[in-house]
């Protein structure tokens, strides 16, 4: 019987242990985007933002054809101005919060002015995503991290 | 078909009285938690030389984003596994296990196999059963490392992820297994902090974070040497590092339980049948959710 009550004992004190760790971890929920209202994100060159889901953003399939996620990305100056040149360098998503990324061979971009529209994106799973994209305007380059959410 | 934790352990409690009732007990030492939860294979004081032979298979998986939520992921649909496992005494108190998985990722049809991530582990009895004292536990020390063998996420070159077979991250595991196995009601704790090493994958460092792994686990002796294990499981591990940067909100919080019945058809022979749920129960955050069953041989040579 002692054996029982120290195993209950346990499993109470894993509950409670659990229970604050689910406390704790709410801090982080206010920060978290929306799927397809993807805010500014502010570098210290140029600042970009999601202006438009073609397809997306969801969970790939497993081959080329199911790989469908397609965004148009607006890019400003770090004052505000719209860039006179911009140059693509990178777009890959990668998830931080599980440390991997996803096959980034088969993404293509192409600039439309201020804008770069970039197709044949892989979310490999739900969750927080960034879209890295670095690339160089007017001249200098950076990379930014843009947030996303997956459903 | 998502099944409730109480219901589960409901059933496996009535499951476990009514084999109670109908078998003869005996009072046996059993060598640490034993379940494989935490090493597929453990050594009792009186053995030399013991072999693992089991094979499973993983389903059912989810993923768990920062706020417990489940989700899709794609990828394979399966994994399934054959793990071989060999431990030798070194000394009464003092065992070495080799665990070798091969692993078979499958999706709609296409499969590819790999070998797994090898597993060195060591256990030292510090407190050994003394069967003239029922209520003392036996104390295991245990150290493990897990070497990173398998292509993780980060190295795959296919967009169905069928190349996937690993974590990419080599960890080293120190803990300590209490069991109380001399009762026909058996019992006992395991807890282990996991200390991964940093790695470079892909574009960035990797650094998995810290951890801790703390098993609970309740059995009864079904006669002779036959048993039955309920246990839970809780994974913690603190916040990742990537390029050098913690990532905030990255903390691994995992919970699986599994149920085990060891059941001895012939004399040092012992079939193990196994079922964990892992990610479905209580609060989880960042994991992947899966279900695992697996049968095992295992086999006592010396």
């Amino acid at each position: 019987m002692n054996l029982i009550n120290s195993f209950l004992g346990a499993l109470a004190i894993l509950q409670m242990t659990t229970a604050c760790s689910k406390a704790t971890s709410h801090h982080s929920s206010d920060s978290q985007p929306v799927a397809g209202q993807e805010q500014i994100v502010r570098g210290k060159i140029f600042s970009a933002r999601i202006v438009n889901w073609e397809r997306g953003p969801e969970v790939s399939g497993d081959t080329l054809n199911d790989i469908n996620n397609a965004c148009v990305i607006e890019v400003t100056r770090a004052d505000g101005q719209t860039p006179t040149s911009l140059t693509v360098l990178d777009v890959f998503p990668y998830m931080k919060v599980h440390g991997h990324g996803a096959p980034d061979e088969q993404i293509t971009t192409a600039v439309e002015g201020s804008r770069i529209r970039v197709a044949k994106i892989a979310f490999t799973m739900s969750g927080e995503w960034e879209l890295h994209v670095k690339a160089t305007v007017d001249g200098q380059t950076e990379e930014i991290e843009i947030p996303i959410r997956v459903p | 078909m998502r099944l409730n934790f109480s219901f589960l352990f409901c059933l496996s409690a009535i499951f476990v009285v009514q084999l109670a009732l109908v078998s003869p007990s005996v009072s046996l030492a059993c060598a640490s938690c034993g379940s494989g939860s935490d090493d597929p294979l453990i050594l009792w004081p009186n053995e030399q030389l013991k072999s693992y032979l089991g094979v499973s298979t993983s389903n059912r998986f989810e993923t768990v984003d920062t706020q417990g939520r489940l989700g899709r992921e794609s990828g394979p649909t399966s994994r399934d596994a054959l793990t071989l496992a060999l431990g030798k005494a070194l000394r009464n108190d003092l065992f070495m296990t080799v665990t070798l998985p091969f692993q078979q990722n499958r999706l709609s049809g296409a499969s590819l196999r790999s070998v797994g991530d090898p597993l060195l582990a060591v256990r030292w009895t510090w407190l050994l059963p003394d069967f003239t004292a029922p209520q003392q536990p036996q104390i295991q020390l245990m150290a493990s490392h897990k070497f990173a063998h398998a292509r993780s996420q980060q190295e795959v070159g296919r967009l169905d992820l069928l190349d996937a077979f690993g974590t990419g991250l080599p960890e080293t595991k120190l803990g300590v297994d209490v069991f109380w196995g001399q009762s026909p009601i058996k019992g006992g704790f395991a807890v282990g902090a996991l200390f991964p090493e940093e790695r470079i994958l892909g574009r960035n460092s990797v650094f998995a974070g810290n951890g801790l792994r703390s098993t609970a686990t309740l059995g009864l002796s079904l006669g002779g040497y036959n048993k039955v294990l309920a246990g839970v499981v809780r994974e913690y591990r603190e916040e990742r590092r990537d390029g050098g940067r913690r990532v905030a909100g990255s903390e691994v919080l995992a919970h699986s339980y599994f149920l085990t019945l060891d059941w001895t058809p012939a004399n040092l022979q012992t079939l193990r049948f196994s079922f964990s749920d892992r990610g479905r129960i209580l609060t989880n955050k960042n994991m992947i959710a899966a279900s695992a069953f697996s049968v095992a041989w295992l086999s006592t040579w010396e």
